[in-house]
């Protein structure tokens, strides 16, 4: 029986090519994109999630308040915290300090520059990364162990057993052995945590001098809690304990004016779960990827499933007006009405699973460029996985039994008098179908105007004057084993004379984002005169106000002329503002008693952020604790390319293991934005995919439109209608939809997009002609589609139409 | 009003080539009523559609008014059209999806007939035709007869001074067909000329003149007044 259905579906669709090919192609193409786009979104919530304990494991962070009465979040944690709450609190079964480090690594004759991450025992009970081999119970048995990730090991020690063998680092200018005790697996692709070599957490150098120090926040502290505890239950469990330790933190915000939370709490230390990391963009910077891109993702996948579906309803529905001779005929033969709809659905099914088969081989191969295109961390390996492919059977049945099953059911309900009477239409009227068309043109509307917005946001960014040089300025990150003053001075020396260089100063933190991918942040909070002052603190160098081109409102750049500049900083206009003295310059600012910093200038406010956020106090320091990490040249003139060569030359003979990683800051500021842009190509190729679709659909609908018109269109030309009034008799109803459409989409586009725009402090304001022109465009690009098979129509000879009866 | 002269029209269809009109002439005056008769498949709605410029010819002269209309392009023709000639058909042709008020309106709409207007001239039709009472129905509602009356008042409503019927009566039984004849023999004594394709003898007999067809050419006159 079912063998029969599909022999005749089968040569039903084959009789029927280029319908099948229009519904197999739309569906391709749908359902490819949205396998990319549902798989990486699968991908990322799968984060985390393969350790067994991932439920009741929890990263801290701080919520402190201010004066203005916001929150501030922090996930630096200070040393003693860890050690401390697992003493006092039995709800923790387990915790691990977890800080982040870099050195070189020396063995044999190998040399290499190498990560390091410091962690407690706990780290190998807590988390499910299997250690492999050597002691696998205790592999920090004293504080020289070091576990090896599997790779790092065979880079290191390529066939040898790694086991046992000891190796040099170097800290700080000297260097110590260490021993490999055991080695983990390499960790997964879904997993946060991504490190090589793994070292205890008392073996850091400086460990000794922040052992009992709780003012120094840095690290990161995991904890895994007692089953039986949640993450809420233990954070009011924490209050009383953050009461006393940070009594004297709470004196003096209180003293500053700060508002306490609804709680009635200043500082709070709050437990963020495991699996909340990677999508939560509020707490911990780094790699995670908000919530908001991914979920757009999956509306944008599941909206172009919709409106594949739409067509196949739409064009079955259609389509059974020309069969519905074939169904009276074989329901007059015997044919029972779920057997009817049985053909029908059965038909559908192998449309569908033909689009599904080519769309998973297509999908495949394109994760890897698709990964690229839009920054994700996708694997092909997703589609290897058994809950994958069930959730794909499972949503591919769903599809051909709603796309395919309603429109059989409907046909199969058909009156069999009417039908023999060729009185018969499907669904009644044609509100269905138009309700369905309208739906996607929504989306259609709905996309463009959200590509045009996310476009006009990015090119405001882009062309907003940030108040500093960024065209002509090459930030260069240190690299190698030099010192980072001497690497300054050293470039200074060799480029001071040349011609194409204006000036040179070194940068604590990169300006935008650096091809080194790095970008840090310190702010400082100190009491001056009985408030606390917080700014945001950026080492650098002399001829700063020069090179980056800043505007001085009072006093002078710093100078090698004056030698007491070693204290001296300079401010920017919000800082000044902050600290409220009316003569500014000469200000002493109390942060070391011992060696205040005297103001020397004030420079005009500048975006040394992303445009993302405000400008905020800020304070250029000459201290050598804040050393520079990037050398900033200013060149003369427009010959970027010979200077940029100018510097690859000159850095490779500073620091000659060093690798080159110098950029222009105007592309180092477009590269903070990369997310966004992201965003901006996803609406759009998910605004043309949704197009593409729509007007397949549209097309195949206006055909069969037009087929069922042919006489009436006729009768019309007899009766003397004109070319123009017949186009208009087919366009105006799909004209009129869009028009409705666009009313629709206007407010959700407009919402969706206000919401997105206020993650930025410079926004632009969202203007009502978006939306006009989004609906132009589409109705323009569905006319253009309509339009010719209308014009065709209203050309024909009515003699023929007419005859046809 | 009408001459055509050497008139032809061929189909080509697949090495096939069919002539359906063979050099013919004829002349029609205002005011007549003129049948055309053969055979099946003899060009006679090949014919009516180029009178009724639906269709143009291949070779030969067509002057309509005095106007030679036969070099004319679609547009030029569909102007002439639609301000001179009505059509009735056999198989009545009317708009499903309209009204029997809406079909008869929609010649007036493409003339350009203000709304107003268009009213008073619909209404009036649709009372001569008695079918005012079933303005609202769709044609789907209505007998063949009551059919083809309203396809009779959408092709007078804007007072053509030449009605062009393929079988009028073709579809309909005797008496209906009778009560159809009467309104196009009225409408000829108000004036109009009228060229009918027939079958019938019986309905031949309401003209003035038949004209009698054989492959595409006229083969007699039978003048009947
Ligand atoms: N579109 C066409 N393509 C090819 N041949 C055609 C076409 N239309 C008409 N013919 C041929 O032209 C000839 C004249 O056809 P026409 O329709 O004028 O006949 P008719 O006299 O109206 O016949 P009937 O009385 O059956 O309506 C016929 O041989 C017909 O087969
Ligand atoms: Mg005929």
């Amino acid at each position: 029986m079912f063998q029969n259905y599909f022999k005749i579906a089968w040569r039903n669709l084959w009789k029927h090519k280029t319908d099948s090919f229009i519904n197999v192609f739309g569906l391709c193409l749908a359902f490819t994109s949205a396998l990319l786009l549902l798989l990486s979104v699968a991908f990322e919530f799968s984060y985390d999630k393969f350790n067994t304990n991932a439920p009741n494991i929890y990263h801290t962070y701080f919520q402190t308040q201010t004066p203005g009465g916001d929150s501030r979040f922090s996930n630096a944690m200070p040393t003693p915290l860890g050690p401390v709450l697992k003493q006092n609190f039995p709800d923790i079964k387990y915790a691990t300090r977890l800080a982040n480090g870099g050195t070189w690594l020396q063995y044999k004759d190998k040399k290499i520059e190498i990560g390091i991450t410091y962690t407690d025992a706990d780290f190998f009970k807590m988390f499910s990364f299997p250690l492999t081999s050597g002691n696998t119970t205790k592999p920090f048995e004293s504080t020289t162990s070091m576990v090896v990730n599997e790779r790092s090991a065979k880079a290191v020690f390529g066939e040898e057993n790694p086991i046992g063998k000891t190796v040099q680092i170097q800290v700080d200018d000297h260097w110590e052995a260490r021993t490999v005790t055991a080695l983990i697996k390499d960790f997964p692709d879904n997993s946060t945590f991504q490190y090589d070599f793994i070292m205890p957490f008392e073996s850091q150098s400086f460990y000794k001098l922040v052992e009992n120090e709780w003012n120094s926040n840095y690290l990161d502290l995991f904890v895994q809690l007692n089953p039986s505890v949640s993450g809420a239950q233990f954070e009011s469990k924490l209050k009383p304990f953050m009461q006393q330790q940070y009594a004297e933190t709470i004196k003096n915000m209180k003293r500053d004016g700060a508002v306490p939370a609804n709680d009635g709490s200043y500082i709070k230390l709050l437990m963020q779960p495991l699996l909340d990391m990677h999508t939560n963009t509020e707490i911990a910077g780094g790699q995670s990827i908000a919530k908001f891109y991914l979920y757009m993702l999956m509306t944008i996948a599941l909206l172009i499933i919709a409106i594949a579906c739409i067509n196949f309803i739409n064009l079955s529905i259609g389509k059974s007006f020309t069969r519905s001779k074939e169904i009276g005929l074989r329901k007059t033969l015997g044919a029972m009405k779920n057997q009817v709809a049985m053909q029908f659905w059965a038909e559908a099914f192998l449309v569908c699973l033909v689009a599904l088969i080519v769309s998973l081989i297509a999908a495949y191969y394109l994760v890897p460029s698709f990964k690229q295109l839009f920054a994700l961390n996708v694997q092909q390996s997703i589609l290897k996985e058994l809950k994958v492919w069930l959730a794909i059977v499972g949503g591919f049945l769903f599809i051909t039994l709603l796309a395919g099953g309603y429109p059989a059911w409907q046909m199969a309900r058909l009156n069999v008098i009417k039908v023999l009477k060729g009185r018969a239409t499907v669904g009644g009227s044609n509100r269905l179908r138009n309700a369905l068309i309208s739906f996607q043109f929504v989306i259609s509307v709905l996309l463009i105007a959200c590509t045009l917005i996310t476009w006009q946001q990015m090119n405001y960014l882009r062309t907003r004057p940030l108040g500093y040089n960024t065209q002509q300025v090459i930030s260069i990150p240190i690299t190698g084993e030099i010192g980072k003053v001497q690497a300054l001075n050293l470039m200074r020396d060799k480029l001071n004379n040349s011609p194409m260089v204006e000036s040179i100063t070194g940068l604590y933190d990169n300006l935008g984002m650096g091809t080194d991918n790095s970008s840090r942040t310190s702010i400082r909070g100190f009491d001056y005169k009985n408030r606390e002052l917080r700014s945001t603190w950026i080492g650098t160098s002399y001829d700063v106000v020069k090179t980056l081109g800043l505007k001085l409102v009072a006093g002078r750049d710093f100078s090698p002329e004056f030698l007491t500049d070693s204290s001296a900083v300079l401010v920017n206009e919000a800082m000044a503002k902050q600290i409220g003295e009316k003569e500014i310059i000469g200000v002493k600012l109390p942060i070391d008693s011992a060696k205040p910093l005297t103001i020397i200038g004030v420079v005009q406010d500048y975006n040394y952020k992303s445009l993302k956020k405000k400008i905020e106090p800020l304070t250029l320091v000459l201290d050598y604790n804040f050393e520079p990490n990037y050398i900033l040249v200013r060149v003369k003139g427009d010959r970027l390319k010979e200077s940029m060569e100018l510097m690859k030359s000159t850095w490779a003979s500073v620091s000659p293991g060093g690798e080159f990683k110098g950029s222009f800051l105007d592309e180092n500021v477009n590269r903070q934005y990369r997310r966004e842009e992201k965003l901006m190509q996803m609406f759009s190729i998910g605004a043309s995919i949704a197009i593409v679709l729509s007007c397949l659909g549209l097309l195949a609908m206006v055909i069969l439109i037009i087929s069922q018109r042919t006489k009436e269109i006729g009768i019309r030309k007899v009766l003397g209608a004109s070319v123009l009034s017949i186009v208009n008799l087919i366009s105006k109803e799909f004209l009129i939809m869009i028009f409705i459409a666009a009313c629709i989409a206007t407010p959700i586009a407009w919402y969706f997009m206000n919401k997105w725009l206020q993650g930025f402090a410079y926004q632009i304001k969202i203007q009502w002609f978006v939306f006009v022109a989004a609906g132009l465009l589409t109705a323009l690009i569905a006319f253009v589609t309509i339009g010719w098979q209308a014009v065709k129509a209203a050309l024909a000879n009515p003699v023929m139409s007419i005859k046809s009866e | 009003m009408i001459k055509i002269t050497d008139l032809e029209k061929f189909y080509r269809t697949e090495e096939v080539e069919t002539i359906a009109l063979n050099k013919l002439s004829m002349e029609v005056k205002e005011g007549e009523f003129v049948a055309v008769m053969g055979p099946s498949g003899c060009g006679k709605s090949t014919l009516l559609n180029i009178l009724g410029m639906l269709d143009d010819a291949d070779a030969g002269s067509f002057v309509f008014n005095g106007i030679e209309v036969s070099k004319f392009n679609e547009r030029k023709r569909a102007d002439i059209r639609k301000h001179n000639i009505g059509f009735v058909f056999q198989s009545f042709n009317l708009i499903d999806e309209l009204t029997v008020y809406e079909n008869v309106e929609l010649p007036l709409i493409y003339t350009g007939v203000k709304a107003s207007e268009r009213k008073e001239k619909v209404e009036k039709v649709l009372d001569k035709m008695q079918i005012m009472h079933r303005r609202n129905h769709y044609p789907q509602q209505l007998s063949g007869g009551q059919q083809q009356r309203v396809a009779v008042a959408r092709a007078v409503v804007n007072n053509p001074k030449l009605i062009l019927a393929d079988e009028p009566t073709g579809n309909l039984d005797s008496s209906n067909g009778n009560e159809v004849m009467e309104l196009l023999t009225d409408l000829n004594e108000q004036g109009t000329t009228i060229i009918m394709v027939t079958h019938s003898e019986h309905d031949a007999r309401f003209s003035h003149r038949i004209i009698r067809m054989l492959d595409g050419q006229t083969v007699t006159e039978n003048i009947l007044v």
